[in-house]
């Protein structure tokens, strides 16, 4: 018994890329090519048109020099269709704030074409495809945080708020904020809680609920 | 200053002292002046001072400012005559009636040169000016004619005088500042990120005031041209060695592991460069999320400890101009890339105050302090203030480099508008 194909909407303003992907997924019993966009307008277009029924948007981060894969995140919405963003960036503030405005997976354009395939099954059955995109923009081997942002791991893991970590901290919760961002990139992690847990983990905060 | 704002001027003052001449002299056997008299010689005085201030700067306001100020002598000449007329009904000598029409032709001929001075000579604009001086300078020669051998008591109105005054004042302002509009409309745009939002009117206001600073277009040509020496010299320095010891490992057949050391280290130089000069984090996320990305590639890459307090600011929403925000990375940028360079700290404090309407951004490190002759390290190749500081002119942002709070240490700070 085979279900219906999982439709695709390709976006990319390399011909070479857009085509090599459109191919592998033409030939894929699985997958099905709903259409190809260069542009963030072409990709508006294809998707608003009646007949679109798009299960998932495979497209480049960066469209005509700026970052409009981004904004098609805006575009799409919470109730459309999942986006897996390909870029050649990776870096961590990019690969997190595609995962804030919603996207279903961030992978490196250096990925082979089987691998943005799993992917797209991936994101299609509601998962997400961001691991690969977190463990190579982090190549370095972390180090271990700042004695501040130690108290500030101390006080989310007793379940502070980051206006309450600001107050005892003597800081502003912007302040807060950029701390967690920073945090948040350095290990590759999208939650507080991964936070959290991984601080635990590491032994760099030891009670739970200290401070 | 150029040749004709200078000949515009002498002939201001020229007219503001003629006409308080007249007034002190009185050979029009007035009464004593009231205060109200006095008011346009004022105004000469006030505007032969502007242009005193701002000739080099700012040559608009200082050519707004001749118009305006030998005007008001105009007016002031001209007024005077009228009363004899009013009070005594009969014309005055001759030689003061003629005095009194080239009075009245002064501001027009210098907003006739305002229309179409400094290289700004389209035929048509050059006739219709000048043509409009002649009609209008007829027309006074004319009616002073007319009067002087009696019997006509007619004369150019007001109105008419007005009018063209302004419309080759208006001709010469809208030519002025057609350059900064078109950045502006340019900036504007390119600000509004693909057209998802049009900027309100205060905003465009406020871009385009911000692109009347004079001086604004000669700083950018020097920042731009300072930038491709940078370049050139970052990739002399940085990239063709590298990819230079990848060439000479491959050619002696060396593993293939060192190969692809070598080539790492070349795209990690690239991948710097570009963050340097365009970072997509900073155009796509701004200024703090490009601070805090490049607090932790430092981290990365030396023992510099990085700290980031984010300041407060009205919630106003915007982001600051992206030249501004741009100059303010390029700061934080240069001024860790000084720290890790020479080794003078091991810490360094960044703090982030941005808005859409103002920016600050100070760098603080532990070290020894900046260097005590700035010249003297500019010349032995230490760019890195010289730099900075060109960064922060091109867009209007000051800048201070000093002693940390505690009188140890080297703060830069970058302050938006400047």
């Amino acid at each position: 018994m085979r279900s219906d194909p999982v439709r695709v909407l390709l976006v990319d303003d390399h011909p070479a890329i857009l085509d090599a992907v459109a191919r592998a997924v033409t030939a894929a019993d699985d997958l099905a090519l709903a259409g190809t966009a260069r542009s963030l307008h072409e990709a508006r277009a294809a998707l608003a048109a009646a007949d679109a029924r798009i299960d998932v948007v495979v497209s480049d981060v960066q469209l005509a020099g700026e970052a409009e894969g981004l904004r098609l995140l805006d575009a799409v919405g919470k109730d459309g269709p999942a986006v897996l963003l390909l870029s050649s960036f990776d870096q961590p503030p990019l690969i997190r704030t595609a995962f804030d405005r919603g996207a279903a997976g961030y992978l490196i354009k250096t990925s082979e074409v089987g691998e943005i395939l799993d992917a797209v099954r991936t994101v299609a059955g509601g998962g997400t495809a961001f691991s690969a995109a977190m463990l190579r923009a982090i190549r370095s081997a972390p180090r271990r945080p700042s004695d501040r942002e130690i108290e500030v791991l101390e006080l989310l893991c007793g379940g502070a708020s980051n206006d309450e970590i600001g107050v005892r901290l003597g800081v502003t919760e912007k302040t807060v904020e950029s701390h967690l961002r920073r945090l948040f990139d350095r290990y590759g992690v999208l939650s507080r809680t991964e936070l959290a847990v991984l601080a635990l983990r590491e032994g760099w905060v030891t009670e739970m609920g200290r401070s | 200053m150029t040749r004709a704002l200078r000949l515009a001027a002498v002939a201001t003052i020229a007219l503001a002292v003629a006409s308080l001449l007249l007034r002190i002299l009185n050979p029009f056997a007035a009464p004593p002046p009231s205060a109200s008299d006095l008011v346009p010689h004022l105004w000469a005085v006030a505007a032969i001072v502007v242009i005193a201030l701002t000739n080099t700067w700012a040559p608009t306001l200082a050519w707004c400012a001749a118009v305006v100020g030998s005007a008001a002598s105009a007016l002031a000449v001209s007024g005077m005559i009228r009363e004899y007329r009013a009070t005594n009904g009969f014309e005055p000598a001759p030689v003061l009636g003629a005095l009194v029409a080239i009075a009245v032709m002064v501001p027009i001929a210098i907003a006739a040169a305002y229309a179409t001075a400094d290289g700004r000579r389209s035929r048509l604009a050059v006739a219709l000016a000048w043509g409009s001086v002649a009609v209008l300078g007829t027309g006074l020669a004319a009616s002073f004619v007319g009067r002087t051998l009696g019997g006509y008591d007619g004369g150019v109105p007001y109105s008419v005088w007005l009018a063209v005054l302004a419309g080759l004042t208006v001709t010469g302002l809208v030519r002025d500042l057609r350059p900064a509009f078109d950045r502006t409309r340019a900036r504007v745009t390119a600000e509004a990120g693909g057209g998802h939002r049009a900027a309100g009117p205060l905003s465009v206001l406020r871009v385009f005031v911000d692109e009347l600073v004079p001086g604004r277009e000669a700083g950018r040509a020097e920042a731009a041209e300072d930038e491709r020496g940078r370049i050139a010299a970052d990739l002399h320095a940085d990239v063709l060695p590298s990819l230079r010891r990848a060439l000479a490992e491959a050619e002696a057949g060396g593993t293939v592991e060192r190969l692809a050391a070598d080539l790492r280290m070349a795209v990690d130089d690239v991948e710097s460069l570009l963050v340097a000069r365009r970072a997509i984090v900073l155009e796509e996320l701004g200024l703090l999320a490009a601070v805090e990305w490049l607090a932790e590639r430092v981290e990365d890459r030396s023992t510099v400890r990085v700290e980031i307090e984010v300041a407060p600011v009205d919630a106003d929403g915007g982001r600051p101009p992206r030249d501004v925000e741009r100059a303010a990375f390029r700061v934080a940028q240069l001024a860790l890339d000084n720290v890790v360079r020479h080794a003078l700290g091991s810490h360094a404090r960044v703090s982030v105050a941005a808005s859409a309407r103002s920016v600050r951004l100070r760098v603080e490190d532990d070290g020894d302090g900046p260097p005590v002759d700035e010249a003297a390290a500019t010349r032995a190749g230490r760019r890195g203030i010289a730099d900075m500081r060109a960064e922060a002119r091109a867009c209007g942002a000051r800048l201070d480099v000093g002693r940390d709070a505690d009188g140890r240490g080297t703060a830069v700070e970058l302050a938006w508008p400047g």
